[in-house]
């Protein structure tokens, strides 16, 4: 046997954008939200999301909380508790370190 | 004119003989070595074999690793020898770099997996890009910068013949 060095080629994939979630009024404050799947640019499916409220009047966003709180391993959440306000929601896919595009804006929800 | 004695004649005699005896010897040594580079088992004895070389094989890869996945690396092998020989391992010798520059490089989450007992025939002068399934690997530490990059891993290739 003879040896020879070279080099060895692989090729990462690429996260796809988040898609436009829905929101929905859960008991007095609080606020459901699901959105599409997102997936790698190979086909697999995004492992995660991560949701993000944000103020219509100032436009800052905020962390979300409850089970939207943090890394979703899940296509939909619940925050509990939401401030007064008119808010809009945005999904962000993860994997480790690596970030999709955040999706748009969705349609904004009122919580009195 | 010298003259020898009957001693002298047959160590003389005795001479000639041993230097005949190593002559044909060595021939018969020399006849065998050659018949074995010359038609021995896929002539694994021809010392006029040519190294094989590898190539870039970029136009192969297929985008495949994301962290926590395992993937395919691609290597490119030129046989430039009037036969084929057989890639049997492919073994990582160094720190794996990206097109992506020092942003994915200082992460890159990439790791590969020795390979051996493989048997990836490269033809007769030709060129054949081998694909190693499940051959890489990356964890959640690789960076965000290396989402769709391409990983050049140093490696040394096994050749047979």
């Amino acid at each position: 046997m003879t040896t020879r060095s070279g080099a060895a080629l692989a090729q990462a994939t690429s996260l796809l954008a988040g898609q436009t979630p829905a929101t929905a009024h859960t008991g007095l404050t609080g606020v459901t939200v699901s959105w599409p799947a997102s997936a790698f640019a190979s086909g697999a499916a995004a492992p995660a999301y991560v949701v993000t409220r944000y103020n219509t009047l100032t436009g800052s966003p905020s962390a979300a909380t409850g089970t939207c709180a943090g890394s979703v391993a899940a296509t939909s959440c619940t925050e509990p508790s939401v401030p007064i306000g008119v808010w809009r929601y945005t999904v962000t896919p993860v994997d480790g370190a690596w970030l999709g595009a955040e999706s748009p804006q969705s349609a904004s929800i009122t919580v009195v | 004119m010298t003259r020898r004695t009957r001693r002298q004649r047959a160590a003389q005699r005795g001479l000639a003989a041993l230097v005949f005896g190593v002559l044909v010897g060595a021939g018969a040594l020399a006849d065998a070595a050659w018949t074995s580079s010359d038609t021995g088992n896929a002539y694994a004895g021809a010392t006029t074999e040519a190294a094989v070389s590898i190539g870039d094989a970029s136009a192969s890869t297929t985008p495949d690793l994301y962290p926590g996945a395992t993937g395919t690396a691609y290597i490119k092998v030129t046989n430039p020898n009037p036969f084929p020989v057989t890639v049997v391992s492919v073994t990582g010798n160094g720190a794996i770099t990206s097109d992506q520059g020092a942003a994915c490089d200082a992460s890159t989450g990439v790791s590969f997996t020795d390979q051996t007992g493989l048997s990836g025939t490269v033809g007769a002068g030709a060129t054949t890009t081998l694909s190693l399934p499940g051959a890489v690997s990356m964890d959640n530490s690789s960076a965000n910068a290396c989402q769709g990059a391409v990983f050049t891993i140093p490696v040394t290739v096994g050749v047979s013949s």
